[in-house]
């Protein structure tokens, strides 16, 4: 073999000297330009902060009650504006914020306040698209709530509606439409003002047929008309009362027409990483691991605090609470086991604020039996069933007693909670009196028994959650005690879902999201049992949907609640459900951060924290 | 050789047909297919009628009914999958509604900076591993590499990772290396440099959860591999030359023994492409390892049809190309 080094040779060393050599100096290159960018970005802060400190002073100026005249310098004063929320002698409810609502527990006016660092979080998952209406996951809906704002917007103490885009709104007397004035100051991140047309366009999007967000527009479906009046008032009109109906309109997230319009529905789908709005910070960039919004230099409401809040993605709780330990974020939503870890360590509450609430929108968790099946037909035996199980006994082991038992539907937070109603108590005596009662007699070989069949059923569950798991096993232990045979069957989350829709289980472990005022028409009625609706178990019960239907088209708050409390004692009564527990949510917080205790109903609002100057740790 | 490649070319066509029949049927039959992994229904309040409403776009969208709602038979959504995929539509995903393609770019670069990283660590440890114990066979170097590789193998990725997590981490022990994600929060004030620097930083624990199995089935390859060569006649001719053991080791033992790493190198270039679900998972990265994971869930078919395809293209190709450095080491190895 021939082994001399010939000139072929050196020809493929020296290219590949003179590739190697061209990478390094394209590297040392792009680290040149990256001084540059670095340069000029630093140079734009400047200017920018330049800028806030100037809106700074317009904004105090303003809160004097005075108004700068643009060009000339001079001021006037403006009148006293108080907020109006009545109802006229004609029955109109008119509602006027002359002002934006400030936050309950603002930081503004304290002492240490000031304006800088950044907010850096944790969403788990990665949202899938943050296309404003298409985006279904929570962490999406995060993001979108700093960018986009709607026209009416949720005290978190009173949970009354107040105008937020829109000044005003007036509901007429039979309820059939609402008119909102919009303000003059609302405007856009790219500077242009927020306009009727823009609502339409926004409401327009969401009824597209060939837009992706068919769970928001069936709450569209009694409204019969948006339109605009002039460049500031939209009016909405409905086919008949609905008690949402506020909440639906003024909730819609309001888009910029001249940014999101589209030719074709699928246009709008696709674009995932498009996201503008009025709200206080822009969308700057979205990478695979951290999406990072700014501040919105011309925004028009209340200056916000922080310069840049950045989410980043780590589904592993493990690694999110280290990251949240070695100041890599500033949050983190820790495990129950988690939390009773660290709160127990000596010093940890005193280095970090740590915080667990409950939230009206805090879903719950359940077992539904299918009402069909001739074990759970009767109230009797679902009502034993509950008793059976000792749910403080859960909350306890597997949840460190950081959750609470659930009565009904209704989160206890909620006002259509009926707070009288207590949790079944657990009492398996009285459980297995009931049991006999419904006429099951106990078998030789220690199984209930009942018309020649012994209570012998599967529980279906999601295969992920070793906590359900952890559950559904001490239940069948408890029920097992009582003759009870119970198998658990672990499934796979779609396969589950398959199997709900077509009816095909006995029981199951289910789970559902709340909100401050639920229509309990899709879960409760009788109607939703036909065609895989969400009544899965045929929960059928004429006085409850007779109560549903006046429920919806009660637009008197209070009536309307004692509608529901009513519904929720029959539900109550009839056990449909076994009802189990809501989870607390719990949060760990950066010490840097002040003003962080929860406010209202809603938890600690990051809008309200702030970082004093001299713990700033970002530029 | 060139009809020989042409041959195997041609021959990729029906093997490719077979396999994404075989996979598309496997994946259509699963339950769960129209509920889209459950992301349109139970748990979240919504109506029925959205549920309905969402489901008949997926169910048009994945070919499962026409543009009138009648069912399309399973052969003709075959038909129709293979036409638009000639056509070179891969498909646009359900869930992230962004063409299959552009996911399969976003991560495919943090998968194969992973593996190609690990790859390279392997190699540059199993190579010299795997001489070492050859040319002292039964020595305690060679047992105790061995048991030592072999016990490395033996533990669970998720068990590792969590550990190297919990304790490297982990302020309280050793704070050591970040726990998750790629980058660092500030990046935008760093110079390239630096933002290399905190990239590899940030992919040590990943890639050593990568590599740490690896050594013991490659330096074993390789150590049977030069004990199989040092007994041939040519080694003894050479040495009955004069040529020095180095000699003889480096430019002909060694260099015959490197034949097996062909194979094995060319098998495992299609796992360049696909990343741990579970490091990636550990970890918090964004690869193709959990875009295959969440898509399986979430039966995103488009997305788990076209990452099959691709990966069966790639297996294929990798195959011939085996075939072809095989026969360009080894002049004596000639195809019919």
């Amino acid at each position: 073999m021939d082994n001399r080094f010939t000139l072929k040779d050196f020809v493929f060393i020296v290219l590949l000297l003179l590739i190697i050599g061209a990478a390094l100096m394209a590297m040392a290159q792009f680290n040149y330009v990256n001084k540059q960018v670095i340069a000029l970005s630093r140079q734009i802060k400047t200017l920018n902060a330049q800028q806030l400190q100037q809106t700074q002073l317009l904004q105090q100026i303003a809160q004097h009650g005075l108004q700068v005249q643009p060009g000339n310098g001079t001021t006037q004063a403006a009148a006293a504006q108080k907020n109006i929320r009545e109802t006229l002698p004609d029955g109109t409810r008119y509602v006027c914020y002359p002002n934006p609502p400030l936050l309950p527990h603002n930081p503004y006016s304290r002492k240490q306040y000031a304006r800088g660092d950044w907010l850096v979080e944790n969403l788990g998952e990665q949202p899938r698209t943050l296309t404003p209406f298409v985006a279904r996951d929570e962490g999406a809906a995060i993001v979108q709530g700093w960018v986009q704002e709607s026209l009416l917007s949720r005290d978190p103490v009173t949970l009354r509606w107040e105008p937020w885009l829109a000044r005003s709104y007036r509901i007429s007397p039979n309820g059939l439409k609402i008119t909102f004035k919009i303000r003059r100051r609302a405007c856009f991140s790219n500077g242009q003002p927020v306009t009727a047309q823009d609502v339409v366009f926004s409401y327009n999007t969401m009824m597209n047929p060939a837009v992706d967000d068919a769970p928001q527009r069936v709450y569209l479906n009694d409204v019969r008309s948006c339109r605009a009046i002039g460049k500031r008032t939209v009016v909405f009109t409905f086919k008949q009362r609905y008690f949402k109906a506020l909440e639906v309109v003024g909730g819609i997230s309001v888009l910029p027409e001249s940014v999101y319009k589209f030719k074709k529905g699928s246009e709008f789908n696709k674009r995932g990483h498009l996201l503008v709005g009025s709200g206080p910070y822009m969308l700057d960039k979205w990478t695979g691991g951290e999406i990072v919004l700014v501040r919105n230099p011309r925004y028009w409401g209340p200056l916000p605090t922080f310069n840049r809040i950045i989410y980043r993605f780590i589904q592993n709780p493990q690694a999110a609470l280290q990251a949240f330990l070695a100041g890599q974020i500033d949050t983190d939503s820790p495990q129950p086991s988690q939390w009773v870890k660290y709160i127990n360590q000596p010093g940890f509450t005193k280095t970090h604020h740590c915080y667990k609430f409950l939230t009206p929108a805090a879903g719950y968790y359940y077992i539904g039996w299918n009402l069909k099946k001739p074990e759970f037909k009767d109230r009797l035996t679902r009502t034993a069933l509950c008793m059976l199980v000792d749910r403080n006994a859960i909350i306890k082991t597997f949840l460190h007693g950081l959750a609470q038992p659930m009565t009904g539907p209704f989160n206890p937070l909620s006002p259509q909670n009926d707070p009288h109603i207590k949790p079944i108590a657990y009492d398996p005596a009285k459980a297995m009196l009931l049991l006999r009662q419904a006429g099951w007699v106990m078998g030789s070989d220690g199984t209930l028994h009942r018309d020649g069949k012994a209570f012998k059923f599967q529980i279906l569950m999601p295969s992920r959650d070793p906590l359900i798991q952890n559950i559904c096993v001490y239940i069948k232990q408890q029920f097992a005690k009582a003759g009870i045979d119970m198998s658990v069957q672990p499934l796979e989350f779609s396969v589950l879902i398959e199997k709900i829709d077509n009816r095909q289980f006995s029981a199951v472990f289910g789970g559902w999201t709340g909100g401050i005022e639920n229509d309990p028409y899709q879960i409760w009625d009788s109607a939703s049992y036909a065609d895989k609706g969400s009544n899965a178990g045929d929960f059928d019960n004429a006085q409850a949907d007779k109560l549903i239907s006046e429920g919806r088209r009660e637009m008197n708050t209070a009536k309307r609640m004692a509608i529901w409390h009513t519904f929720q004692a029959i539900v109550y009564r009839q056990q449909p459900y076994m009802f189990l527990f809501t989870p607390e949510a719990l949060m760990f917080i950066n010490q840097r951060f002040h003003n962080t205790a929860p406010v209202g109903k809603f938890g600690p609002l990051e809008a309200n924290w702030f970082v004093p100057l001299k713990l700033q740790k970002y530029q | 050789m060139t009809t020989y490649i042409i041959r195997r070319l041609l021959l990729m066509i029906p093997t490719l047909l077979g396999m994404t029949l075989m996979l598309f049927i496997i994946v259509r039959m699963a339950p769960g297919l129209t509920t889209g992994g459950g992301q349109f229904s139970a748990g979240i309040m919504q109506s029925r009628q959205a549920q309905k409403q969402e489901q008949e776009i997926l169910e048009r969208r994945l070919h499962l009914v026409d543009k009138n709602g009648h069912p399309i038979s399973l052969p003709m959504q075959y038909i129709l999958w293979l036409k638009s995929t000639c056509e070179g539509h891969l498909g646009t995903s359900i869930v992230y509604q962004e063409p299959v393609m552009t996911l399969i770019e976003q991560r495919l670069p943090v998968t194969l900076t992973i593996n190609a990283i690990a790859m390279a660590v392997i190699y540059l440890v199993s190579i010299p591993g795997g001489l070492i114990t050859a040319l002292n066979q039964g020595k305690w170097i060679d047992r105790s590499y061995g048991f030592f590789s072999l016990a490395l193998y033996s533990l669970p990725v998720i068990w590792l990772g969590s550990t190297l997590l919990g304790f490297l981490a982990n302020p309280q022990y050793f704070n050591w290396f970040p726990s998750a994600g790629l980058h660092s929060t500030n990046t935008g004030n760093m110079t390239f440099f630096q933002y290399i620097a905190d990239y590899l930083y940030h992919i040590v624990l990943p890639i050593v959860c990568s590599v740490y199995g690896g050594f013991a089935f490659l330096s074993k390859q390789i150590r049977g591999s030069i004990l199989e060569n040092l007994q041939q006649d040519y080694v003894r001719t050479a040495r009955a030359k004069g040529l020095s053991g180095t000699t003889v080791l480096t430019r002909h033992v060694f260099r015959n023994s490197l034949l097996n790493l062909i194979t094995l190198t060319g098998m495992s270039l299609p796992g360049l492409l696909s990343g741990s679900v579970i490091i990636e998972q550990i970890f918090s990265i964004n690869g193709m390892g959990r875009l295959a994971y969440t898509s399986t869930l979430a039966r995103d078919l488009p997305v788990i049809q076209d990452l099959a395809l691709v990966g069966s293209v790639l297996t294929l190709l990798s195959y011939l190309a085996v075939d072809i450095c095989y026969h360009l080491a080894d002049p004596r190895v000639i195809y019919d």
